[in-house]
């Protein structure tokens, strides 16, 4: 990129009396080297301290899914009791209401697959 | 391309930027001494002209022991000297925060015009000039004409360094410079 005439005088007027810095006390590059030497080296190979959060990620969501299923398993049991007994009482009162006094024979076990065929099998 | 840097007495080439600064990341202060010793006279040329001769060493100082502590999160891919660059325009501009709050406190630093003891009077008495114009300028402006025109940084790492875009870099030079060319004639300089 071409500079303005003007521009390029100016450069290099600058360039020829730039400010020289005073020279550097003479121990100044020991005494850079010896606070390297003292600092923590470079922790390349070091996990960084926010390291922790990526480390507990995936067990906390591992724990968090067991937990999670373990409360539905016992949310279910809980509930499937109570759940059998209606439905019990469901097909007791259907079959009483259709076979009346004919169906005392009939099984009402609703935990067998195949209690209704039962019903359907038999003519009236 | 890659540029091959010879040691000046052996004729040898020199180890890389970034093979040094492997080096250094395994621990080889050595390494360090290395890249201090070819980068330690720009780095201390533009302190010096953004915040002056007092306390230069203190800062220079500050600048390799944050490069030293900040090598892991070096991006490979970066230019080092651009980085090296960044690292001392932010000491830079902390120790002129420091600066504005003792000054408020006490009276103002005198320009410092510091002889040396072999040139010739008209030569000092232009780089005094000089120095005194780039005070005129704020630090913004300062730091863009002693990157580009003094330390011959380009413009597109100069961004990257002040962290701003490329327009701004490009006007503030333009400023920096007319701002420069008026203070030298005001002190009757001919350009």
């Amino acid at each position: 990129m071409t500079r303005p005439p003007e521009d390029d005088r100016l450069v290099e007027f600058l360039r020829s009396h730039q400010p020289v810095p005073p020279p550097a006390r003479p121990a100044l590059e020991h005494q850079i080297m010896a606070a390297v030497e003292r600092a923590e080296k470079p922790p390349v190979l070091q996990e960084p301290h926010r390291a922790w959060h990526r480390r507990a990620f995936i067990p906390a969501i591992a724990a968090s899914c067991l937990v999670a299923w373990g409360g539905w398993v016992g949310w279910r049991d809980f509930r499937q009791p109570a759940e059998l007994a209606a439905a019990d009482f469901l097909a007791e009162t259907w079959v009483d209401s259709v076979y009346g006094e004919e169906a005392y024979w009939l099984s009402f076990d609703p935990a067998e697959p195949d209690w209704l065929f039962s019903v359907y099998a038999n003519p009236y | 391309m890659t540029l091959t840097i010879l040691d000046p007495e052996t004729q040898e080439p020199l180890p890389s930027d970034r093979e040094l600064i492997q080096q250094c990341l395994q621990g080889q202060s050595a390494a360090f001494r290395v890249l201090y010793r070819r980068y330690q006279q720009p780095v201390r040329a533009t302190l010096h002209q953004l915040c002056g001769a007092d306390g230069l060493d203190d800062l220079v100082q500050e600048v390799f022991l944050r490069v030293w502590k900040g090598l892991p999160k070096f991006r490979a891919s970066a230019q080092f000297s651009t980085w090296l660059y960044r690292i001392a325009w932010n000491v830079a501009t902390d120790r002129r925060r420091q600066q504005g709050k003792a000054r408020s406190r006490s009276s103002p630093v005198p320009t410092e015009s510091r002889a040396h003891g072999h040139q010739p009077l008209t030569q000092l008495h232009y780089q005094d000039l000089v120095q005194r114009g780039l005070q005129t300028l704020s630090l913004d402006h300062r730091a863009v004409l002693v990157l580009h025109d003094l330390e011959d940084v380009p413009q597109k790492a100069i961004a990257k360094i002040l962290q701003v875009p490329l327009g701004t870099v490009k006007s503030r030079l333009h400023h920096a410079r007319a701002a420069m060319r008026q203070f030298l004639q005001q002190e009757g300089v001919q350009l």
